[in-house]
This record gives C-alpha cells, structure tokens and sequence, in this order.
C-alpha cells in the first residue's frame, strides 16, 4: 500500500471535517460504500467436502442493499477462492474481496485460513498469508473484513492477518455456531454500538441461548496505540462511522474479544 | 493413538465424570500466544451453595418435562426489571419511576437490535429483544475505558457476581427459586495490543464473564440465564438476563411439572448416544466435543413447548481440506434421551435448498 502522508492526525482530520464541512461529508457518503460477499452452505460432493452450512449472509446482504450500499454476493458455485486472492499471486481480489468498503466470507475455516465449498483451479482454501492481501496492492478497497468460519482469528495465528492493510476484521478464535440472521444484526447493532462491541455481543452466543458457545473476536488496526484504541472505539458500519479505507502505515494492532475457549481449532 | 479414539476416551471420562468434555488440539499450528493461564470457558464452583450434583442420564431413570416458552412479557414489567438492573449496574439508589419513563421513551419495542441510550443514564446502553424476552445492558463508559487499574482475581470476581445475583434476585429483576441451583461458567474478555513487527505486545483480562444457567431437576436450561461482565477491576460492566419461563408449581425452591409436562423415562444412557455419534459422524471427519450434557433446549422455530431434556453435544468436525486441516463451523446435536430410536434433532441445520449449485458467472 502507498503510504499517504497524513499531515493531521486522522482522528482529528474527522473531527475538522466532521466539524467543518458538513457539506463535503454528505456528498461524499451519497456515493454509498459497497460489499463484497461470498457464501459456501453447499460441501457435499463438489470436491471440498465439509459438512452443509446455513445461509448467514442472505439477510445481511438485504439489509446493506436496503440501506443504499451497492455490492456483489456470490454463493457455492459463484462463489471462488481467487475472490480473495491477490492478483500477483494470481487471484482476483482486485475486482472482488479487495475491491469493496466491507469484504465477507461465510463458509468454513481454520487459523488465517478460509473453506470453499467447489473447488476450482484445484483448490478449496485460501491461506492468507502469502494469498490474501486485502486493502493493498490490488483492488486495495477494502477497509472491513467479516469471516464468518471457524478459527479464522483465532489468537495463535493474528500475525498471519499482517498482509492485510485494513480497519477492521470481524472473526472467531473458535469454532462458532452463527445462525441466519446475525451478520445482519450485527450491523444493525452498529446504528447504536461501535464495531467491536456490536460484534463481540451479537456472536457471544446464538441467539436466545446462554452457553457462550462462541468466542469472537474485533481486530483492529491504526498508524499507533492510541490510533488503533481510536479506530476501535470510533468506527460504526451502519452509522457510516470511518467507512474510508485504512491510513497507512498502520503498523498497530488492538483487539478485543469473548473467550470462551477455543473449541474446535 | 488415533485422533478419534483420543477424543471418545477424554469425552467419555468426562460423562462419566458428569462434566462436560473439552478436549484440546493435539494440533496447535503455532504457540504465538501469550502465556494464557487462565483458560475459558470454566464451570466454576459456587460455595455459598448447597448444589445438586449434576444430573446423570441412565437407563431407567426418571426425568421431567416441563412447559416453557419465551413469554411475552408486559411492557411495565419490562421496564420495571430494566430499572432495577440500573439500579444494580449503577451501584446507588435511582428513582425507578424516572428510569422508567425514560426507558419507555428509548427503549425500542419491535427491533430487537436497536440500542437506546438513556437520558437519566447516559453511561448506559440498553437493548430489549422481546423475542426472547431478554434484556442486555452495557455501560459504556466502563466498556471502552483503557485504564483498567488492578485485577481482583477471578475468586473475588466470582463473590462480586454472586453479590449482584443476589441484588438482581432481591430486587425482581431474577427469580430468586430459578437460580437457586444455577451453575455457573466463566469466560473472559480480553484486550490486546502491539506492533505487526512483535516488538510491542500486550494481552490481558479485561473482564470476568459469568454465566449463571438455572437448573430443574439438576439439569441445566440453555434458554434462560444471566451473564456479567464483571471488570476486572470488580465494577458490572454490562449484563444481560431472561429467556424462556419454565411453568409448573414450585415446592420450595424446586419446580415440579404441571399441565402438560410431567415425568418420563430415560431408555438409554450417555454413552450410548457418544457412540451412537461417534459410529456416525466421526465416521467421515475427526469430530472435536466442545460440550456434552443433558440440557433443556427450546428450539429455534417454537416458541413455547413440552420441553423434556435431552443429551446435547456441541462439535467441530475437522477434515484435511488441499492437505490441510479445516473446521466446520459449530454443530450443535439434540438426542432424544425417552426415545433412542428417534434421529438426533440438528440445532444449526444446514439450507434447505442451497443457492446457485451451478456455475453462472462469468469472469
């Protein structure tokens, strides 16, 4: 990713523009931010076998396009592997999973490792690092990640979220259990409750159960600590809170997560 | 010794040991993190009370049904525990009659994941999901501070939590007789912090998460309980509470079944439904158990039911996917203790008809 000289300090660049130009703000989120959305529910028989999924991202996908963002969502058999790879390792991210506001993969997984569920090309997973560079190179849109599989975030293996250049990923240190409805009211939590909290409370437990079977966790990334505990504490999806991609270099991380264990990775 | 057979004999120690079975990775891919060592989740011991044993299944054994549903409670007795659980969040004295018509101004009634901020109580968040008749409070203040001061511990944390159990029972937020057999489990949440090159790095406890579950008869409920998230400086950071009304007449602090509940027969044992399991998924896929127990489970597209117990395990299946390992997402399985001939009942069922099994787009 090219660095791009700040001057001011992010945090209070928003402030300033925030304050200033309201104008300028308006028109800027009338351009609406995008998605990128792929789903696996189907594993059985299409050489990647796994057991068959719900359907998580269908009512999110509602819910953004009803809120005028504008986007692309694919599954099983549209739904590809080279999606989020980078193209210099042959991929397409750069007109798919790097080439919108918030970047979703629903399916299965394991630490920094994502399921398909039809193989192609001769493969069923993406392994981020060297593959998935999201945010940087190209594409170089995407400023949110959600992988909704298991293990993806899990703690042992955050290094290996590094090649991404992002604000933010929404994923688990476990395996979860993630019924329909809850991506989607994820974000809607996010009219209200910032990013991380709205995810961590959402994903804790499927809903109306109290087994805390999940443990989910908020990684965020900022040019400092204090950039990185400001990102955390200021960036809301549906409130169009910090929806422009990263600044780099965002050499911080911060995180915060429910740990309930660590079942099934 | 193979993965599966490693597996069955830590899950069937557990059952026998009446716990529940959470067997490790053999197959950690890095050992990056920090030194953890306190390690979620954890059933925890409560010493004020005299607790049941945990109820064991067996061939012969008789187990009660009740009715339970998620009630659709009056709103003024909503807004009524809402207040009181302020008050208890809120640690003084509040005048419940002002909370409460503030309340009923920010409280969102028909979208469950709408989060009000109250005007007598800016510091806390509040969200109602009248679906399953539960409330969730967060003070944010608490939430986001950075400066966390000292940590208590967690024996300390788990007397904190017993303190406001009895707050939140004392003042009708809780039915005081529903969590006087409650078990309780701990997670944490944690924060971390540090530099992508590693030279910088910080993780810690932030909170303390308990988890009271009540139990009938011995036997947990999955659908009702209370969570705090206690900081771990030791203040209530946020909580959340309710779910599904158990029916029936209670003797004391015991619930016996009325109407249409009532007692049964349990027809065969936990062991005989973990190999059942294990003769048929882990036929295709290494199976990890997170947890296995008998539980009262009121399913996703009922909302009131005769609900008898029934052994529930929790599993991740694992299979070498392009010559790595890959997990499924969290399976949850219901088996009919009354009934062994019975399927088990899928809690995350898979898409009745999946989307787009043919290739359309084009690159």
């Amino acid at each position: 990713m090219l660095a791009r000289p700040l001057g001011i300090p992010e945090m209070y660049r928003v402030f300033l523009i925030a304050t200033i130009c309201p104008i300028w703000v308006t028109a800027a989120l009338a351009a609406g931010p995008n998605y990128w959305i792929d789903e696996s529910t189907d594993f059985t028989g299409n050489a990647c076998e796994n057991a068959d999924l719900n359907n998580v991202t269908s009512s999110l996908r509602s819910r953004l396009d009803a809120d005028g963002w504008t986007g692309t969502r694919w599954a099983n058999a549209n739904a590809w592997p080279e999606d989020f790879i980078e193209r210099d390792f042959g991929g397409i991210d750069h007109v798919a999973g790097d080439s919108a506001t918030l970047t979703v993969y629903a399916g299965h997984g394991n630490r920094a490792r994502i399921q398909f569920g039809f193989q192609r090309g001769g493969r069923c997973t993406v392994s981020f690092p060297p593959s998935t560079r999201l945010g940087t190179q190209g594409g170089d849109k995407a400023a949110y990640a959600m992988w909704v599989t298991s293990c993806t975030a899990n703690l042992d293996s955050l290094s290996r979220h590094f090649d991404q250049a992002i604000r933010q990923t929404f994923a688990y240190h476990n395996s979860p259990s993630v019924k329909d409805d809850q991506p989607r009211d994820f974000y809607e939590e996010t009219d209200d409750l910032r990013n991380t909290r709205a995810w961590i409370e959402e994903m804790e437990d499927r809903p109306g159960w109290f087994t805390g079977d999940n443990s989910p966790i908020a990684l965020t990334f900022g040019l400092s600590q204090s950039h990185c505990d400001w990102v955390q504490n200021t960036a809301k999806l549906r409130a169009r809170s910090l929806l422009s991609d990263a600044p780099a270099p965002d050499t911080w991380y911060c995180y915060t997560m429910f740990d309930h264990g660590q079942s099934g990775c | 010794m193979n993965r599966t057979v490693y597996i069955f004999a830590i899950a069937a120690v557990a059952i026998f040991a009446g716990g529940d079975a959470t067997p490790q990775s053999p197959r950690g891919d890095t050992a990056e993190r920090p030194s953890l060592e306190r390690v979620a989740p954890k059933m925890l011991t409560r010493p004020r009370i005299i607790q049941q044993p945990a109820a064991i299944v067996r061939e012969g054994v008789t187990i009660a049904a009740f009715e339970m549903g998620w009630e659709e409670a009056p709103r003024q007795d909503v807004l009524r525990r809402i207040a009181a659980a302020a008050g208890v969040m809120l640690g003084k004295e509040i005048d419940q009659q002002a909370v409460m018509k503030s309340f009923n101004q920010a409280v969102s009634w028909t979208r469950s994941t709408s989060w009000s901020r109250l005007e007598v109580a800016p510091q806390l968040m509040v969200r109602y999901d009248a679906a399953h008749d539960e409330v969730r409070l967060i003070n944010e203040e608490l939430d986001v501070a950075s400066d966390l001061g000292g940590d208590i511990g967690e024996d300390a944390a788990r007397e904190v939590a017993e303190k406001f159990l009895d707050q939140l029972t004392s003042g009708g937020v809780l039915d005081k007789r529903l969590y006087a057999q409650a078990v309780l489990q701990l997670g944490y949440k944690r924060i971390g912090s540090g530099t992508r090159d590693g030279k910088a790095r910080s993780d810690r406890i932030a909170e303390y998460r308990f988890t009271f579950r009540p139990r009938l008869e011995g036997i947990e409920m999955a659908n009702v309980g209370v969570r705090m998230g206690i900081l771990a400086s030791g203040e209530l950071a946020s909580l959340r509470f309710g779910g599904v009304t158990p029916k029936g007449e209670w003797v004391g602090d015991r619930l016996r079944p009325s109407g249409k509940g009532g007692y049964r027969e349990a027809k065969t044992d936990a062991n005989a439904i973990m190999s059942r399991l294990y003769a048929t998924v882990a036929r295709e896929a290494s199976v990890d158990v997170a947890w296995s127990r008998m539980m009262y489970v009121v399913r996703d597209d009922r909302k009131e039911d005769v609900v008898e117990p029934m052994f529930v395990v929790s599993l991740t299946e694992r299979r070498l996917v392009d010559g790595e390992w890959v997990s499924s997402r969290r399976k949850t399985l219901a088996f009919s203790v009354t009934d062994p001939r019975s399927p088990p009942i899928d809690l995350d069922p898979p898409a009745a008809r999946h989307e787009s099994t043919q290739p359309t787009r084009q690159r």
